[in-house]
């Protein structure tokens, strides 16, 4: 998600040690207008303090800090045109619901008929426009968290920042705000930068995904690039069903363990082969292999398959019929489209 | 389950009306007697109410008075300890807070002489003043005045107002303070509209034990005060004990008494308005 016109978040060389610990390496990020990135990653990557340098809470041990073209580096929370999305919301517990949305205006001293129109617009933003007297803890966790959301958008941010905003959320519920968050980014327009460590809520949302992992951006890119294409172990790993295959190569020509041969460029030495299961499928002269299981997931089937080299392929069809082909002990031969298998260096 | 209830409840009630409320109503009841010949007899006069109207009338101001000052100095000190034990101090505050709890078991009488042996003649203040030069002879202002009871009073009863005031302010969460300045609060408006408004109950109950605990103190005006700086307290001593005047000395207890509870009962109307519509709200 490259734009042609200057990106509204542009971080550079921003890092983050406490003490002896790297929390955020070096990375670079940026953001564009009406962006919505997640940043996705195990607990303690690192993810809650990059998001809290961007709002301002933490100072950055290096690197710079830019919004709209503005250094923000050594301003302070109040001083950032950023507003956050608290996991445990922080909402005022001595305030109404609309009081609390209207906390940033009322200090602004906003005129009172503007304060009155605006906290109404939020609260029908996401929809509470009947909950404006109400006390705060007599709502829900989901009501909790919409009134959050109201008090950071009333102030129209050029960033939304939401920290893992839904991880408190149950299943259901947590589909439904998601639903809403997407209705609410394209009815604004705005740009939100949030954090997760769900692999399928940040492609469920978001536009531009960057995979941390101890302290280190492994990939920025869109989701299907970093499906796909995933440029480490890691992201093959963490995002999304996988297998990983062993491998050499040699002048310019990679040898799998399973058997297969083909052509890449690059350095000599241990290789693996990343492959999504949906992209393996039955093919004459493929692979031999040996089903081990079959598991029927309603609109897929699930497949492990034994190659010859021990390792274990997954296979995914959505085949209706699949099912015969796939019984436990039947010897099959598969394959898959080179543009679909990502060749990365081993460690 | 009420009923039950209510028979549990039985025992516990009549100790306290044995032990507490019986004696105070016959206290009570006492302000309206009246001595002949140093003799206490029932009588239905009020003129040991008039005498402390008319008497004890200004004294009673004056008491009042150091207790409201000694009570909001204790709140605003206690207040600013506590948050920096809260918030400042990182780890460390919980220690800061056993630290206060120790010196409540200094003493009050080991206080008010050290007290004594700093604002004396010959006490610290003056050696050190004379010592710079500032002044030739002692002061003489500094011990048995109004101010010495003040400082006394608010060094002694400072652990009280701390207590309360801190275990509000841990109920304070901090994400209610960044996502305070995440919406532009600045450092002071944090603290009147997001942190006072919460610790509300605490500063309430601190003020009004250091109010209540100054204002009926004997001890500090009659070691620390002087003549200027005597207080209500020690003239209910001086009645119930030297005059014998019984029903004076309960009339002065009892005025002093109600006078407080009017005024904390006054100041908590305040806070509840307070709570209701809090500063920074908008409606
Ligand atoms: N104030 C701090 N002092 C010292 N170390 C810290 C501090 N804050 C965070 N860390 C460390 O930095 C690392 C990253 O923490 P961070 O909170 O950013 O993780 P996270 O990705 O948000 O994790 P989670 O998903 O569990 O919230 C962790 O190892 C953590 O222990
Ligand atoms: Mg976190």
């Amino acid at each position: 998600m490259t734009s042609a016109t200057a990106p509204l978040l542009k971080l550079s060389g921003v890092s983050k040690s406490f003490g002896p610990v790297t929390a955020v390496a070096p990375l670079d990020l940026d953001v564009a207008a009406g962006d919505f990135c997640a940043i996705l990653g195990p607990s303690g990557c690192g993810k809650s303090t990059l998001l809290r340098m961007i709002a301002g809470f933490i100072e950055p041990s290096a690197g710079k800090i830019a919004i709209a073209g503005q250094d923000v580096t050594r301003l302070g929370p109040e001083k950032r045109p950023t507003n956050m999305v608290f996991q445990s919301y922080g909402l005022f517990p001595h305030l109404t619901v609309a009081e609390n949305v209207a906390f940033g205006l009322a200090l602004q001293k906003r005129p009172r008929a503007e304060i009155a129109e605006r906290t109404q617009e939020a609260l029908r933003l996401v929809r509470l426009e009947t909950f404006g007297e109400r006390s705060i803890d007599r709502l829900s966790g989901g009501q909790q968290q919409r009134v959050a959301l109201a008090r950071a958008l009333i102030m129209r941010p050029k960033v939304l920042l939401l920290d893992e905003p839904l991880a408190a959320l149950d299943l259901k519920l947590r589909h439904q705000m998601q639903e809403e968050l997407r209705r609410i980014h394209q009815e604004i327009g705005g740009t939100f930068i949030f954090v997760t460590h769900d692999q399928s809520e940040a492609f469920a949302l978001a536009n531009l995904v960057a995979v941390m992992n101890e302290g280190k951006v492994e990939q920025i890119g869109s989701p299907d690039r970093i499906y796909l294409h995933p440029a480490t172990l890691f992201v093959a790993d963490f995002v999304g069903e996988t297998t990983i295959l062993a491998g050499e190569r040699r002048k310019g020509r990679v040898r799998l363990k399973a058997g297969l041969e083909f052509d890449s460029k690059g350095a000599d030495g241990p290789v693996r082969v990343v492959v999504r299961p949906e992209r393996v499928e039955v093919r004459f002269g493929g692979i031999p292999a040996v089903v081990t299981d079959a598991v029927f997931f309603g609109s897929s089937l699930k497949v492990s398959l034994k190659l010859p080299s021990g390792e274990m392929l997954i296979l995914r069809s959505s085949d209706a019929n699949a099912g015969e082909h796939f019984r436990p002990g039947a010897n099959v031969n598969v394959g898959w489209d080179a543009k679909d298998q990502q060749v990365i260096d081993a460690p | 389950m009420t009923r039950h209830f209510n028979l549990f409840m039985v025992p516990a009630l009549a100790v306290l009306a044995f032990v507490f409320a019986i004696p105070i109503l016959l206290l009570f009841a006492v302000s309206f007697w009246s001595v002949k010949n140093f003799r206490l007899q029932p009588d239905f006069s009020f003129a040991a109410w008039q005498r402390f109207l008319t008497v004890y009338g200004d004294l009673t101001l004056y008491t009042l008075l150091v207790g409201l000052l000694v009570g909001l100095l204790c709140t605003a000190l206690g207040f600013v300890f506590a948050y920096a034990a809260r918030f400042k101090a990182g780890r460390f505050g919980d220690l800061l807070l056993v630290a206060t709890l120790i010196t409540l078991f200094g003493g009050y009488l080991v206080k008010i002489y050290a007290w004594k042996s700093i604002l004396g003649a010959d006490g610290l203040l003056n050696q050190a003043l004379m010592w710079l030069g500032l002044t030739d002879e002692p002061l003489a202002f500094l011990i048995y005045s109004r101010g010495a009871v003040v400082v006394a009073l608010v060094h002694f009863l400072l652990p009280f107002a701390i207590l309360p005031i801190y275990a509000s302010l841990r109920n304070v969460s901090e994400a209610t303070i960044e996502a305070a300045r995440d919406l532009g609060a600045s450092g002071a408006q944090v603290i009147t509209r997001i942190v006072i408004p919460q610790t509300l109950p605490g500063l309430f109950s601190a003020f009004a034990f250091c109010f209540l605990l100054a204002a009926g103190d004997y001890v500090t005006p009659m070691l620390l005060g002087g003549t200027s700086g005597s207080m209500l307290g020690q003239f209910v001593l001086l009645e119930f004990s030297t005059n014998f005047n019984w029903p004076a000395g309960s009339a002065l207890s009892f005025g002093l008494l109600f006078a407080c509870l009017v005024l904390i009962a006054a100041l908590a109307a305040l806070g509840g308005r307070m709570m209701r519509r809090p500063a920074g709200a908008v409606s």
